[in-house]
């Protein structure tokens, strides 16, 4: 890698006008395991990849509930994930306090975009290295959300992020338009489908690596992993003999981070 | 002690802080009674248009029923510069989920729902009494309450809150003067599926008596409704016909020879 | 000199006007809102109960159905509500006791902040649920049987009164606390009975210099004995103080009702073997009969001793109730701060249901004037 000038602080301008170090930030969600998000008019769903270090330590949560009402899938540094998220926990629990409902999704991914943005306009401190898929169900209905370490944030039909993710996205651009009328059960089945485009060439889904989260009308944030995924699994087997992700676009797996 | 992270963001927004050191001891400009009743197809709420400054008539034409969002609104009675400075603020939380509503949906109902508005509110008097530096009122909010999925629902809500942060929902409501002399009448009158011209009769009846035995009251009046299509109607103030001829009134002493009318 | 004798004057002046402020109309931010809470454990049931009445501190009514800040759920956000119960109208002769009472099974809703949504007016009908069976001893009464994916832990709940505005701050911190407690443990934390107790314990001491006027009641199940769940009550002060006991009651009123509850359940925790004459002033008994004799005491966790008195009532949750309801109808005769509607959550574990307890609420008229 050529030694860039000006990345030495995220405060640092390059002469063409851009940010190296929260382009940087933007990069480790690139090495985060893959991590969908998609929904209908009733429910949202959350999927992803878990890895794990070795054969003999478990899988890493990719999936993370914040309230009854939403969680998040996460692909880039768990450890930036797992503050954001005890943030996020404490806006729901403190909203709940004054007003005595659920705290409005895009309120709330309003100001995790504003928590981004902070750290790119200070200082010695660092952008946040982790982009998050949020799907909720509040009154306006579920919603899909994706932020990046940037600030950006975009609500979304359905979106991919992590590694190899693009296999994932191209499933989910072919196929959203079906999405609005899913049910439940079809939807998380897409949301396999999606998955199985992003697991890298020698590896398969199975259920100890597959996490399905859902969440909508009249159900709340729920995780579906381990013997809970397998039906799915098991569905996932039977209706594609053929199909699944198939155009693979090979990106760097990085072990440099731990995702 | 606190097992709980600090507060932020906004879902506790900005209270009204207190400007300088002096708090309200007693307050100085006053309106009295709200009154508010549930009916078959929403809430009514009714006040005068007077505030006081101590047994002056002050103001005749103030409104103290204001709609705080299109399907929200407030009565307030106590003194009536706090009741501004809450409805600023009401107003403030309004607009800002207006502008900041920013989805793929249509939005109609990015707004808070009189329940939230009554909760919120609870906080923030809750949070000034606990600072010694109350806002000096009772406000009634009324509305629908909402569904889990954000629909409104068929139910009305009807919810008051004091200086103290005393919060509770009921059928029917009376504030200041009025739980004394009005609240008594309402209970004995209310039905669930009053019509709304009943409704009506009822809290006009009710203001007239108040102006009869209320020397903070008038007879300059506000009828306002929030219905279940969603809307908020706040009339202009009006005049209530009041008879003084009760030979009581005209005669002194009552006719009597004795120390009888006034 | 001149200088010194304006000082002082203004000292003076100074002391005089603070005087004159002091004596004027001070903003008081507390408010006695009347309610009285009361709590029964039982062997196997535990039953919490509260009138409906909030006055405004005075002679006042502010509401006749008021309930969201008297009793409450200490438990997360996500506990299932418990279905709704079906509401009859019971034949006057079929009341237990207090002849005059008319009971009513009420269709109680469980709101997410933890509240108990004051049961509504029949106008909707009686709503049915699947899960309702009819008691035998108590034909009057419904049952429901939580659905089975109804959460293993039973609820918690907490009776508090006093300022109304400070039991409903005490309810959301109390919450809050629970809530962030819990969403630390996403596998799911599940508090029992005296860690719920602790915990209140510690908020009311947390603002022990600007107390929370609540007067507060805990009941619940507790499962910590190997031999089956049996009842635990706690009753507390405005700031922390608090004790185990079998029948407790805090609020406006408790001076009267606790000695009645005394005595009415020491009656029927004796052994029901005396006559029921028509002069039947049953003797006073030479020693309180809740206390356990000291060679009966057994030594509790840590070598603590456990309480010298029984920690539950003897008698059947029938009973219980019936005395609470008589407790109640006392105090509302001379107390005017008491009054309109019980409303007794009764928490009943089942042997049979794999378990898992049941909850009943059972609203009771009392005096309106």
């Amino acid at each position: 890698m050529f030694r860039n000038m000006y990345d030495t602080d995220v405060t640092v301008w390059s002469p063409e006008g851009r940010l190296l170090q929260v382009e940087y930030a933007m990069e480790s969600v690139k090495q985060g395991s893959a991590c969908i998000a998609l929904r209908s008019d009733t429910h949202s769903v959350i999927g992803a990849l878990k890895r794990s270090v070795s054969e003999l330590s478990s899988h890493q949560q990719k999936i993370l509930e914040i309230d009854d009402h939403l969680g998040i899938g996460i692909a880039g540094l768990t450890a930036d994930a797992r503050t954001l998220a005890k943030w996020m926990r404490n806006e729901c629990l403190n909203h709940k306090y004054v007003y005595g409902t659920a705290l409005p999704s895009g309120r709330l991914v309003n100001d995790l975009a504003d928590r981004h943005q902070r750290t790119t306009q200070t200082y010695v401190r660092r952008p946040y290295g982790v982009g998050l898929l949020v799907a909720s169900f509040d009154k306006n209905g579920p919603h899909v959300y994706q932020t990046c370490p940037s600030g950006n944030v975009y609500e979304c039909y359905a979106s991919a992020i992590g590694a190899r993710s693009q296999s994932g996205r191209t499933y989910l651009e072919k196929h959203y338009e079906s999405f609005p009328g899913c049910d439940r059960d079809e939807l998380i089945m897409h949301a396999l489908k999606a998955l199985v485009g992003c697991v890298s060439g020698d590896g398969e889904l199975t259920s100890e690596n597959g996490s399905v989260a859902v969440v909508g009308k009249n159900e709340k944030f729920t995780l579906i992993e381990g013997e809970a995924l397998q039906p799915y699994l098991d569905r996932l087997e039977l209706e594609s003999g053929n199909n699944g992700g198939e155009n693979v676009e090979e990106e760097q797996g990085g072990d440099a981070m731990e995702t | 002690m606190s097992l709980s992270l600090q507060a932020g963001g906004s879902a506790t927004r900005a209270l009204p802080s207190a400007a300088g050191t002096t708090h309200t001891t007693s307050p100085i400009t006053t309106g009295t009674s709200v009154l508010a009743v549930k009916y078959r197809s929403g809430v009514l709420l009714a006040a005068d248009t007077l505030v006081s400054y101590g047994s002056m008539a002050k103001f005749k034409n103030a409104r103290r029923l204001l709609p705080i969002n299109s399907r929200t609104l407030i009565g307030g009675s106590g003194e009536y510069s706090d009741l501004q400075s809450v409805s600023d603020l009401l107003k403030r939380n309004a607009l800002e989920d207006k502008c900041t509503a920013d989805s793929l949906y249509e939005e109609e109902n990015n707004e808070e729902c009189a329940k939230e508005v009554w909760s919120y509110l609870r906080a923030v008097m809750y949070n000034r009494r606990s600072k010694m530096n109350p806002l000096w009122n009772d406000i009634v909010v009324a509305g629908f309450k909402q569904n889990d999925d954000g629909t409104t629902s068929d139910e009305p809500f009807l919810g008051v809150v004091d200086k103290i942060g005393t919060a509770y929902e009921d059928d029917v409501l009376a504030t200041g003067f009025g739980g004394y002399i009005a609240l008594p009448l309402m209970r004995e009158k209310y039905r669930p599926d009053m019509e709304e011209g009943e409704a009506r009769a009822l809290l006009e009846d009710c203001l007239r008596i108040l102006f009869y035995r209320d020397c903070r009251a008038l007879n300059r009046v506000q009828i306002a409704k929030v219905t279940r299509e969603g809307k908020v109607l706040v009339s202009e103030p009006y005049e209530l016909d009041t008879f003084w001829d009760f030979k009581g009134f005209v005669d002194t002493k009552a006719g009597l020879g004795t120390d009888g009318g006034w | 000199m001149n200088k010194n004798i304006f000082t002082s004057s203004s000292l003076i002046l100074l002391v005089f006007s603070n005087l004159v402020e002091s004596s004027a109309q001070k903003f008081d931010p507390y408010q006695l809102n009347g309610g009285l809470v009361a709590a029964v454990a039982g062997k196997d049931y535990v039953l919490i109960a509260s009138d409906t009445r909030l006055t405004d501190g005075g002679y006042g009514i502010n509401s006749r159905r008021y309930l969201s800040g008297r009793i409450w759920g200490a438990s997360s956000s996500s506990w299932e509500p418990i279905s709704t119960l079906a509401s009859t109208q019971l034949p006057q002769s079929s009341s237990p006791s207090a002849a005059s009472a008319s009971w009513n099974v009420s269709p109680a809703k469980w709101e997410s902040d933890g509240s108990l949504a004051m049961p509504l007016e029949e106008e909707n009908g009686p709503k049915r649920n699947e899960h309702e069976s009819r008691s035998l001893s108590f034909p009057w009464l419904h049952f429901i049987h939580p659905p089975s994916e109804a959460p293993k832990n039973s609820p918690v709940f907490i009776g508090s009164a006093g300022c109304a505005s400070d039991c409903e701050s005490l309810k959301r911190r109390f919450r809050l606390e629970l809530d962030s407690l819990e969403c630390n443990f996403p596998s799911g934390l599940k508090l029992g009975v005296q860690s719920i107790a602790n915990l209140l314990q510690q908020v009311l001491y947390g603002r022990r210099g600007f107390p929370f006027y609540s007067f507060c009641v805990v009941a619940g199940m507790d499962n910590r004995d190997s031999d089956g769940s049996t009842g635990a009550v706690y009753v507390y002060d405005a700031i922390g103080s608090f004790e185990r006991v079998a029948v407790g009651c805090s609020g406006t009123g408790r001076e009267l009702l606790q000695p009645i509850l005394d005595r009415l359940f020491s009656e029927s925790s004796r052994n029901e073997n005396h006559n029921h004459d028509e002069c039947d002033i049953p003797v006073a008994a030479h020693r309180d009969v809740m206390s356990v004799p000291a060679g009966e005491q057994r030594l509790g966790v840590a070598g603590s001793l456990r309480p010298p008195v029984k920690s539950f009532v003897d008698c059947s949750w029938e009973e219980a109730v019936t005395n609470i309801a008589r407790g109640y109808q006392s105090v509302a005769e001379r107390e005017i701060s008491v009054g309109d509607e019980i409303v007794i959550c009764l928490l009943k574990s089942e042997s049979d249901v794999n378990n898992s307890p049941t909850l009943h609420v059972i609203s009771f008229n009392l005096k309106k004037d």
